[in-house]
């Protein structure tokens, strides 16, 4: 009996009830279906899948085990050929077993149909592998779900954009949309913030309003009050990403780069992105500024770590050429605009990079001793004094000066 | 894919938190990882600053080759150099598309703006692109 190969392979009742009384088996001979019950079940045991993911994927799909061996490697050939790899193929089908039904015709003409809605065929092989169960939508139903987001405050390329990065947004329902914007709104943004915040991270759309209060609650918790954390999530909303853990580990990652949590709440106050540097990228430009003699400035202007190092690099190597040393009072001749600069000093940005090159003397140049040659040269206040004079002398542009100085600045 | 992060030397830890940020990453092959760090170095970015924008911005590792390279295209024509300093400052950059560059910039030089001065404020203070 069919049903007893079944039960030895370890369906259950409901399942053999399932696959036994399927359309495709109910056309089949009892021994062809004996047959393929076990065949089938091992090829797809040879590509990778547990006995419990073949159970999940027949049961879903019965007229699986109709299927020839040519069959269906030839339909695995068929994904690869658009595109995906063997292993992707793989896991698509676990995700969604009906795609090992669709015919070739059906995807190729389903992707022309996407690609007319604003999407590349690349776009849309990308979003298979995130959204397998993307090829069953049927194209008008993705058409009026973009134009329904469109409708809430999105534009048509912020639309797609959104399902390219997050394609699960199409298996929500406009109901659920909607609710998922009004609640986010309910924890203390506009309805314009909400848009900012989503269009940036739309995988929120697949968070529980419970998740992404509890991320709100974890910086709540670390120290900054609810208006913080409505603004550092309006201007980072890849914070959402984190879980609460993360979030206190990267507080104290910048608390081990020798700030108080006082100094680090601040930081990511003025500048959120913080939370989502990596220590990598933080402590060498923390261990730069630290060389300079310059470690508060970071907790005070942290806009200050996104400039690129090679750049202050440059810069600080040649203020120190032409006798200027660089300290907490002119720190900001090393993030002056880039015109200003060269109009003042007659050095291109290249020229200047090419000259001080960063990597290749941080081989040479020990960081701590960079630190007691600027602390050496800092001692020489009066020297210090006549090269700012100088310096102020030479300004062509005193107003642009003063506002690129400003921008730093201001926070 | 962990190991070709590993050798960029980024830590487990933080290997742990690009995941948790775009988990997309686990399934990510070899290839495609290879290819996006391969798009940095056309950019001249050196091993420091491709461990830098990619370990502080998993979800650049998510993001289409086509978008990415409409993005450095797009920013090319408007006037942006040395992007490689760019992305290092603000690794964030690489997850706009070209257009959202393309309209902020817009909007500014209706306000009276030159397209000029608008990319050298943004190159010269790269987290205004956070304004986007």
């Amino acid at each position: 009996m069919p049903r007893d190969v079944l039960k030895k392979l370890g369906y259950n009742e409901d399942e053999i009830n399932k696959i036994v009384g399927s359309y495709a088996m109910r056309r089949m001979k009892s021994d062809t279906i004996k047959m393929n019950f076990e065949r089938n079940f091992n090829y797809l045991k040879s590509l990778g899948y547990t006995n419990e993911e073949v159970i999940r994927i027949t049961t879903a799909l019965p007229a699986i085990y109709v299927y020839s061996v040519e069959n269906m490697n030839k339909k695995i050939d068929e994904f690869k050929e658009m595109g995906y790899s063997q292993q992707e193929v793989v896991k698509m089908i676990k995700t969604s077993p009906q795609l090992f039904g669709a015919s070739k015709e059906n995807i190729k003409k389903k992707i022309e149909e996407m690609e007319g809605l604003g999407l590349s065929y690349r776009d849309i092989i990308k979003m298979g592998k995130k959204l397998p169960a993307i090829f069953g939508y049927g194209v008008e139903s993705v058409r009026q779900k973009i134009e329904g987001i469109e409708k809430l405050g999105y534009t048509r390329e912020e639309v797609i954009k959104m399902i390219k990065i997050s394609p699960s947004i199409l298996s929500h329902s406009m109901e659920s949309i909607k609710q998922k914007l009004e609640d986010i709104e309910e924890l203390g943004y506009t309805r314009e913030e909400v848009i900012k915040i989503t269009k940036e991270k739309s995988s929120m759309f697949g968070l529980s309003i419970e998740s992404i209060k509890n991320k709100m609650n974890g910086l709540i918790e670390l120290g900054f009050d609810e208006e913080d954390v409505i603004e550092i999530t309006k201007s980072f909303p890849t914070m959402f990403g984190l879980s609460k853990e993360t979030i206190k580990q990267k507080v104290e990652d910048v608390e081990k780069l020798g700030y108080s949590r006082e100094e680090s709440i601040k930081m990511i106050k003025v500048l959120p992105p913080i939370l989502g540097l990596s220590i990598e990228n933080m402590k060498q430009k923390v261990q730069f500024f630290n060389s300079l003699g310059l470690h508060s400035l970071v907790a005070e202007k942290p806009r200050v770590l996104m400039q690129s190092i090679q750049v202050s690099y440059a810069r600080y190597q040649f203020y120190k050429d032409k006798g200027i040393s660089i300290d907490r009072k002119n720190f900001s001749r090393l993030f002056m605009g880039q015109k200003p600069f060269e109009k003042q000093y007659k050095v291109s940005k290249n020229d200047l990079l090419d000259k001080y090159k960063y990597q290749e003397h941080i081989g040479e140049i020990d960081t701590y001793k960079l630190a007691q040659e600027t602390m050496e040269e800092q001692k020489d206040t009066s020297y210090m004094y006549e090269t700012e004079a100088e310096f102020e002398n030479q300004k062509e542009e005193p107003e642009k000066l003063v506002n690129e100085d400003d921008q730093i600045g201001d926070e | 894919m962990e190991k070709i992060l590993k050798d960029l030397g980024i830590s487990d830890s933080t290997i742990n938190q690009m995941v948790e940020i775009c988990p997309n990453i686990v399934e990510l092959d070899e290839s495609e990882l290879l290819r996006k760090i391969e798009i940095l170095k056309n950019n001249k970015c050196d091993d420091i600053q491709i461990r830098n924008i990619i370990s502080s911005n998993a979800e650049y590792l998510d993001r289409s080759v086509s978008d990415i390279d409409n993005l450095i295209n797009t920013m090319e024509e408007l006037g942006f150099d040395n992007l490689n300093l760019l992305f290092d400052g603000n690794p964030y950059i690489l997850n706009l598309d070209d257009f959202e560059v393309k309209n902020y910039i817009d909007e500014r030089e209706q306000n009276g703006e030159e397209l000029e001065d608008i990319v050298d404020d943004m190159s010269s203070n790269p987290y205004i692109f956070e304004e986007i």
